[in-house]
């Protein structure tokens, strides 16, 4: 008995702060705002209509999904070998490896953004490299446009995609892959055959989670995106400083739908891993 | 690892991956330590003094203030909260057990943005306005799932016939919590804690919704920096320090519980 009192002001924490709100949200997506109607208005998927209706705002979501899709391929393709190598590593190199990837998760997104601007701005230390070496004559735009947000979110996102396949690529017996170099298989033939196919798992929990974060990602979009970088997370709080709550939380409720959809997703993929 | 030809290129792929881990990082800090007006790395010459730039800027020290003293009472909060439910949720089967921690949970994987939005429309409609009281619980929100986990986590790993033993021989619930209980918890309550302190220190997506000229934090005030003056040596500075901290909390971290257990958010 004393079990559940003891979950109950919890409970009640997030009822009320976290449920509620979103309800609150879920609420004022289906009225027009005081500017559109200043009479008051009647419940309407008029937010809705307009948020998948009017091709300005569809280009922002596909913009979005985009994004999210080049993120998690660029995190799956350099975090695997990282992810693997950590797996297989017993010697005291581990602790080291693991510093470097979980370091950069507890440094603030907004310090991590400013390094990337330092690096890639027109003057930065990228293109410094580049003109001294005479490989370009004029400055790259590297950042204010998607280049520096995805260069920026990869690295946000790389550390989550790479200890989420490091959990899954640890529980893989090496003596499986002994057993295919004994046999005759080279390194490709091991990873395409025997760890990559085992890895499975682990490769779609990554990338619906890496996915995921990249489309609710906010901070890095605004630092190092331009005017044509319009996102989801972007474009939700530009309605909201225009005032427009009430179209910013049909904004809001979609973004919800599809983060809420790939989070069952996820948990799924975990529970076809904890039944085998 | 195997010795091939491809055993090489591994290795050198992953320097270079972690090598871009770490380099916006390095440029960050580097900075600060530039003689330079404007921030460019390598610096050209080498200069302290943009520490005491930023440290005489009252704009970023009141920010830090009001930052430092969130986190702290975000910490105290989210241990008071997540505390007794893990307690519960371990001693007690409750029906729909993994969809309930799941649901517990959900605050870390939502998007930060939404969450602040949704705050900030609940506080308009309850006619709260932009109460300080709204962005400390909306920071208790987002970080009690951390505290959740790793409690969770050591709770479920600890030897529970400890508990019994100590009732056996005449110790009240209390006595039990206070005296066996809590002290074999605390490398998950340390954590955790640290945990739920540095993402209410560091965060932006939430924060940016719900704070004012006078409660604002220290990463939305160099963000609005960033946004409206590009980037100065006087961030560095405080890029710096604030990197010195929190690595060294990773230290302390992997000390008391061991920093993989935590973030690995595939692990179980």
């Amino acid at each position: 008995m004393t079990g559940v009192l003891c979950l109950i002001p919890l409970l009640v924490l997030l009822l009320a702060f976290f449920v509620l709100p979103f309800g609150v949200m879920l609420y004022q997506s289906f009225f027009l705002s005081l500017l559109q109607s200043p009479a008051g208005s009647s419940p309407t998927l008029a937010n809705y209509a307009k948020a998948f209706g009017d091709f300005f705002y569809l280009r922002v979501l596909l913009q979005t999904l985009a994004l999210g899709a080049a993120v998690t391929g660029l995190a799956l393709v350099l975090g695997y070998p990282v992810a693997y190598v950590l797996a297989r590593t017993r010697t005291r190199w581990r602790q080291l490896l693991i510093f470097l990837v979980i370091s950069p998760l507890v440094v603030s997104i907004v310090i991590r953004s400013y390094g990337w601007m330092v690096l890639l701005g027109r003057v930065g230390t990228v293109n410094t490299v580049l003109q001294a070496l005479g490989l370009v004559e004029k400055p790259l735009p590297l950042m204010y446009n998607w280049f520096g947000v995805v260069v920026a979110l990869t690295h946000v996102l790389l550390p989550f995609m790479i200890l989420t396949l490091t959990s899954v690529i640890e529980g893989i017996p090496e003596s499986l892959e002994d057993t295919a170099a004994v046999l005759g298989a080279g390194w490709w033939q091991r990873f395409r055959h025997v760890v990559f196919p085992l890895s499975m798992e682990g490769v779609g929990a990554g990338i619906t989670l890496v996915f995921m974060l990249t489309i609710g990602s906010f901070v890095s979009v605004l630092l190092l995106g331009g005017s044509d970088t319009l996102v989801l997370p972007l474009l939700i709080y530009q309605q909201v400083i225009l005032l427009n709550n009430n179209f910013a939380a049909a904004l809001g409720m979609s973004l919800l739908a599809i983060s809420v959809v790939l989070l069952y997703a996820q948990a799924r993929v975990f529970r076809v891993r904890g039944a085998a | 690892m195997r010795r091939d030809p491809g055993a090489l290129a591994l290795r050198l792929y992953c320097g270079l991956v972690l090598g871009f881990l770490s380099l916006p990082i390095v440029v960050a800090v580097g900075v600060a330590f530039g003689s330079d007006k404007i921030a460019r790395f390598p610096p050209t010459g080498l200069s302290l003094r943009w520490f005491g730039v930023a440290l005489s800027n009252a704009t970023f020290v009141s920010a830090l203030g009001n930052s430092v003293i969130l986190a702290a009472l975000t910490t105290v909060l989210t241990i008071a909260f997540g505390l007794p439910a893990s307690l519960a949720l371990v001693r007690q089967k409750f029906p729909a057990q993994p969809a309930l921690e799941a649901v517990l949970l959900s605050p870390l994987s939502l998007p930060g943005v939404l969450f602040g939005v949704s705050m900030l429309f609940f506080l308009g409609a309850g006619g709260f306005g932009l109460a300080w009281w709204g962005l400390l619980v909306a920071h208790a929100v987002i970080a009690v799932p951390y505290v959740l986990r790793t409690t969770l986590a050591v709770y479920r790993a600890m030897d529970r016939g400890l508990e019994e033993t100590a009732m056996v021989l005449g110790a009240n619930p209390w006595q039990t919590f206070r005296h066996v209980t809590l002290p074999l918890l605390r490398p998950g309550l340390v954590a955790g804690g640290l945990f739920a302190f540095l993402t209410s220190f560091d965060n932006v997506p939430v924060s940016i919704f719900l704070t004012t000229a006078r409660t604002t934090t220290l990463p939305v005030t160099i963000m609005s920096y960033l946004v409206n003056q590009d980037f100065d040596p006087i961030v560095g500075a405080i890029s710096a320090v604030q990197v010195a901290l929190v690595l060294a909390l990773l230290v302390v971290l992997d000390r008391v519980y061991g920093i993989a257990q935590i973030t690995s958010f595939g692990g179980q």
